[in-house]
């Protein structure tokens, strides 16, 4: 009984994990139908400097398995410099079907970065990374997609009765993940990428380059909420 | 048992089915650009990294990646070398179609051997 319930858990959080019953209205995407994304300079938020350029290394890949040719993101970084476009603020402000008459891009990626921060008490870490994405089209600027995603990690508690190997067990991890965060927000960050685009009902529909390319519609429908 | 084990197949099979599956191989891609985005001096490293990644692929008979062959093309370009820079441009353009008006544009600086801030810098 104790194995079953056990079980039954596991399958209840994988459904949590991977199903979200929020519906957005995917008709505008529909009429769109996107098959390359320009992933422009990433607007920081947040007082690490360097969040932006390392959210945009971990773009590229999500993107590309879920079926979309993705611009080459250096490449583009420098171009838009070479246009006066040096700052993602300017990038942002600037007219999406412009962006997108440049590089020849069927649809353009947005992204702020609202919260990149690991905090450290006593042996207690909490590293938490909150991003929002918004894809317009390339000809029209209409919204295509629009999402916020938001990932943490603490330490738990460590229990193995000893109450001293549970401070020195907690007092080690919190020291090397202290000296290493990039790592863990990195690890956060491309968990929330893989969530947001990949995710069910929320995310972005399968591209042109999936082998099951259009087997997902019964996942994002056009139409308000919960209509078909 | 066959009942908790039937229940753990489905378990399995569903976080599996919610996990990645990959269409490219990436090798260290994300990595090394990482590096190279902190740390631009590591350019020769990134190149060699990413050539051999796309050599990988491509003697494995795998599509490459979205972009790698553009930010190779764009590493010799920046490296004064334009020769390579349009062949792995040409390359994005021939493999990724979507990629052509960008192409052809640096493929043009390339044959015209266009300054270009950065390299002037290097």
């Amino acid at each position: 009984m104790k194995y079953l319930s056990l079980t039954s858990l596991s399958l209840l959080l994988a459904l949590i994990g991977c199903v979200s019953q929020n519906k957005y209205d995917y008709e505008a995407f529909r009429k769109s139908s996107p098959q390359s994304i320009l992933v422009v300079p990433v607007v920081n938020n947040t007082v690490e400097v360097l969040a932006g350029d390392l959210f945009l290394c971990t773009i590229p890949q999500p993107l590309a398995e879920r079926g979309y040719y993705v611009f080459p993101v250096t490449l583009v970084k420098e171009t838009l410099e070479d246009e006066g476009l040096n700052d993602a603020h300017l990038v942002h402000q600037a007219d999406p079907t412009r962006l997108a008459e440049i590089f020849g891009a069927d649809a353009v990626l947005y992204i702020s970065i609202e919260q990149w921060t690991a905090k450290y008490v006593v042996v207690s870490t909490t590293v938490e990374v909150d991003f929002k994405y918004l894809l317009k089209d390339g000809k029209t600027g209409d919204t295509l997609w629009t999402h916020q995603q938001l990932a943490q990690y603490s330490t738990k508690q460590a229990n193995s009765g000893n109450v001293f190997a549970d401070l020195i067990a907690g007092a080690i991890i919190a020291t090397l993940e202290k000296a290493f965060p990039e790592a863990k927000l990195l690890q956060l960050t491309r968990q929330a990428n893989a969530q947001s685009v990949s995710a069910l009902y929320t995310g972005v529909p399968l591209g042109p380059y999936s082998p099951e390319y259009g087997k997902d519609t019964k996942y994002y429908l056009e139409g308000p909420e919960g209509t078909e | 048992m066959r009942i908790m084990n039937l229940l753990l197949g489905i378990t399995l099979v569903f976080m599996a089915g919610c996990g990645p599956k990959t269409m490219y191989q990436w090798g260290s891609y994300e990595t090394d650009l990482l590096k190279y985005c902190k740390h631009p001096e590591s350019m020769p490293e990134f190149l060699e990294h990413l050539d051999k990644q796309i050599t990988r692929s491509v003697e494995r008979g795998k599509k490459v990646p979205p972009g790698l062959f553009a930010e190779l093309g764009y590493i010799h370009y920046k490296a004064g070398d334009p020769k390579k820079a349009s062949e792995h441009f040409t390359k994005e353009k021939e493999n990724w179609p979507e990629s052509a008006k960008l192409m052809d544009r640096m493929i043009e600086a390339a044959k015209s051997k266009k300054s270009f801030r950065r390299s002037e810098a290097l």
